[in-house]
């Protein structure tokens, strides 16, 4: 009898934390009223449809030499121009997506799933345990994020994987202070005090307590986050660290281009114009996106 | 990679090499000469004093021409510190602290009569004792010396006969050491300050030049001023006195762009290596003027490693040759500027062998039929194989924007042919580091000098390890190379020289890419710049400017 009771009282207490569909339809509907928010998202799902369909939309292959077309300035046969190999400087913009783009998301995966275990951990046991995180972390916050991923790079070598990987390490640390600082401002909340009383594992209540209720800013420093790992992404291949010749990134072409920054202006221009609308529609998104998860504006 | 020296560019920017020959020079420097093409200067004739500041490329290694390897070091060396002998543009030696010398014993002694009443910086006399002192520091270990160890070369030790003569001694006859005594590596420094400075002598500079030393912060300037009491002792000069400049600064900006932005704005007043694809923007401004000299010594090349998978295989080192178009390398890495290269020397080098330049010939299809008949068939992705391996290169070079899209046109290019070349970017001590592991197929190289010698640095097997990157072993032309050496005689050296060049091209041990012509740049009422023999940069002495 009491342990049925336990039971449902578990499963009561569970709800609150997935009784979504309501928060969704409010969601959406503060996202919609968010106009910068809104076109922030159409723009990145823009950018994301092009890198996705890149083969099919890129006017020529994004590697393919025509040296005769040397530093050709923008025309109808090339919208961007070409660049000094006489690539279409379009056709890598729009390749040059799928590996910002991947650098991003990728880099902000391993730093999610990465800062926010800790974080959890950190939060929930306050103890050592959690000093010692979160003192590490202070360690690595004290270090700007490009020194660190620079750091790491020079150890794993250049290339976009460890590029991924470094840019992804260099920004565990803000998502385990946002995963840390939610879950202490949860943990003492009555639906998990009550979970706890039933008998709930802390892995349990970590995972089906806790970390739905601390989604919402996850979610939008992930979305800044992203824009953050494309920026750091390019500053590295920019610096010839990340993506090697040929592969098209838009870092590297920016860092190609300035050598002939005043002949050819378009083979900078472009892929720096790429890297700032996306990254500034991501932050348009990840506010509007913070804005409409905001609990307290109701 | 065009131009010399980009970030740690540009060529190597080690001065190591030179190694000269004897009749040589004459004819390098003619060649030259013709290139050099500053527009006449205006204004300030007469003007005596002032501030010129010039911007260089690269931060110097040491200021202690024993130790220095990097070409900025030599360029404010030139200024500080005198050498026994000087060379003018026919490559003739002149007096300079030595007024006579003497060779004996079959080239092993030379004696030399030294000039009298100098003194260094700081006071010291100068005399035998000092041009001992300094010479025999070389070969002392603790000096850390590379390129004067080099050009020093059989150098044994040296005998003080009286305050103002000295005989060297060599343990076998060494061809190019007369000429490397122009070179400020092997100049004269003032024993007293060595002694007081000790290892920080690299910091601290005291010879017996136009100028002195004053200060070197660290990654942004040296500053170097007036020595009032100097006597010009050249014959090459009619200005005998002190220099007309109060003070030279030499500015270390290693961005091209920035360095180019430093001349526009008026913050230098000279900079060395105007970047390739800006040099007609400068040239057509009348604020500025260019100097364009083909420098003696190597072309900007890419040394073949000859003992790794896959350019090991002789064919495949050809079959690069048909298939690298070298005019859209250069376009690429130098706007068009430099000429291509077809052989391991510059055309300006005494000794240069024009039938290198029948070898090979841009010839795509050319380049197919040499890999089909060395056994290299068409595979999947275009990719040719040989008994199962992949025709599949790396090359690891560092990471600078021209050299590597002058490589990404020649990944374009060999992937045509089937040849497919992974590249690796990054910082030039790694790229040089893995090259002499052998752990790369292709490495960039370029080198100066004025003597053929200079081949036995990069193609000789007794520098595998060092800077022969390619890894080349060939006991023929180790041989050529030894030989050359040891006989003073230019009539007898040249043939040695034109088989090595054919030797080398024959087996394929380089893909030479274009003969890099250095631009410079200032304001166009710099007047006075004359460039040194090697045609790679300004004397000072003679400069004036008004600001």
């Amino acid at each position: 009898m009491s342990a049925g009771l336990a039971a449902s009282g578990k499963q009561a207490l569970s709800r609150p934390a997935h009784r979504s569909a309501g928060r969704l339809a409010i969601f959406i509907r503060r996202l919609r009223r968010n106009g910068a928010g809104l076109a922030g998202g159409i723009v990145v799902l823009l950018v994301f449809a092009a890198a996705l369909c890149a083969p099919a939309i890129s006017p020529y292959p994004p590697n393919a030499l025509d040296f005769a077309a040397y530093l050709s300035a923008p025309a109808f046969a090339h919208p961007f121009g070409t660049d000094e190999q006489g690539r279409d400087v379009l056709s890598r913009v729009i390749f040059g997506g799928q590996v910002s783009l991947r650098v991003g998301f990728i880099a902000v995966s391993i730093a999610m799933a990465a800062g926010v275990a800790l974080g959890l951990i950190a939060g929930y046991y306050e103890g050592w345990t959690g000093t010692f995180i979160m003192r590490w972390m202070d360690v690595m916050l004290a270090f700007p994020s490009i020194l660190l991923a620079l750091a790491i790079v020079a150890v794993l070598g250049s290339g976009i994987t460890p590029l991924m990987v470094a840019v992804g390490i260099a920004s565990i640390p803000q998502f385990t202070r946002v995963a840390q600082s939610s879950v202490l401002s949860t943990k003492e909340a009555d639906y998990v005090q009550a979970a706890r009383v039933v008998g709930c594992a802390p892995v349990q209540i970590l995972i089906r307590h806790i970390l739905p209720n601390i989604f919402a800013p996850i979610t939008v420093l992930a979305t800044t986050g992203v824009a953050a790992a494309i920026i750091t992404g390019a500053a590295l291949s920019f610096l010839g660290l990340g993506a090697q010749p040929p592969t098209p990134e838009w870092g590297s072409m920016l860092s190609n281009g300035r050598v002939y920054m005043e002949k050819a202006p378009w083979m900078m221009v472009f892929p720096g114009l790429a890297i700032m609308v996306t990254v500034m529609s991501i932050n348009l998104f990840g506010d509007g996106l913070r804005d409409a998860l905001d609990p307290r504006l109701k | 990679m065009s131009e010399g020296s980009r970030a740690g560019t540009g060529g190597r920017l080690t001065r190591r090499a030179a190694i000269r020959g004897a009749a040589a020079l004459g004819w390098a420097a003619a060649g030259v000469r013709g290139l050099t093409g500053a527009r006449q200067a205006v204004s300030a004739a007469d003007y005596r004093g002032g501030k010129l500041t010039a911007c260089m490329f690269l931060e110097p290694n040491s200021l202690d021409p024993a130790a220095a390897t990097y070409i900025p070091g030599i360029v404010v060396l030139k200024n500080v510190v005198e050498t026994l002998i000087e060379l003018d543009t026919q490559g003739r030696a002149h007096p300079r602290l030595a007024t006579s010398w003497q060779v004996s014993n079959g080239g092993r002694e030379w004696t030399f009569r030294l000039r009298e009443g100098i003194t260094f910086h700081d006071g010291t006399p100068f005399n035998a004792d000092a041009v001992k002192f300094s010479f025999d520091r070389i070969l002392d270990p603790a000096t850390k010396s590379q390129t004067g160890l080099s050009e020093i070369g059989t150098y044994q030790s040296s005998q003080v006969v009286d305050a103002k003569t000295i005989k060297m001694t060599f343990k076998e006859p060494y061809a190019p050491f007369f000429n490397n005594l122009h070179d400020v590596v092997l100049g004269v420094i003032s024993p007293t300050a060595v002694k007081k400075y000790g290892a920080d002598f690299g910091s601290n500079p005291v010879g017996t030049g136009p100028y002195r030393f004053q200060e070197w912060v660290r990654g942004d300037h040296v500053t170097l001023v007036r020595n009032d009491k100097y006597v010009n002792t050249s014959d090459l000069v009619a200005h005998k006195t002190a220099p007309y400049l109060d003070t030279l600064v030499f500015r270390i900006i290693m961005e091209d762009q920035t360095r180019l932005n430093a001349l526009r704005s008026g913050e230098a007043d000279f900079i060395y290596r105007v970047p390739g694809i800006n040099v007609d923007s400068v040239q057509s401004d009348p604020r500025f003027q260019v100097y364009k000299n083909m420098y003696a010594g190597e072309p900007v090349m890419f040394l073949i490693n000859r003992s790794r998978f896959p350019t090991d295989d002789v064919a495949v080192a050809r079959a690069m040759q048909f298939a690298v178009n070298k005019e859209v390398v250069a376009r690429i890495a130098t706007g068009g500027i430099s000429p291509v290269a077809f052989g391991p020397l510059k055309p300006v080098v005494w000794g240069y062998n024009a039938e290198v330049e029948k070898l090979y010939r841009f010839d795509p299809p050319k380049a197919r039929q040499v890999l089909e008949e060395g056994g290299w068939k068409a595979g999947p992705g275009g990719v040719r194989a040989k008994n199962g391996q992949a025709c599949k290169m790396v090359c690891a070079v560092k990471s600078d924007p021209v050299t590597v899209s002058a490589l990404t046109a020649i990944q374009g290019m060999l992937r045509a042919v089937g040849i497919d070349l992974e590249i690796q970017t990054m910082a030039l001590p790694a790229s040089e580091e893995l090259a002499r592991q052998g752990k790369s197929n292709m490495t960039f190289m370029e080198w100066r000098g004025i003597d053929p010698d200079i081949l036995t640095v990069q193609f000789h097997s007794k520098n595998i390890g060092g800077w022969n990157m390619g890894h080349f072993r060939n006991p023929t032309l180790d041989g050529l190379l030894d030989q050359g050496r040891a006989i003073v005689n230019a009539k007898e050296r040249l043939p040695l020289y034109q088989k090595a060049q054919m030797l080398i091209m024959d087996q394929a041990a380089t893909l030479p890419l274009y003969n890099l012509i250095a631009v410079d740049g200032a304001k166009a009422s710099v007047t006075g710049v004359r460039y040194d023999v090697y045609h790679y940069y300004p004397e000072w002495y003679d400069v004036r400017y008004k600001a």
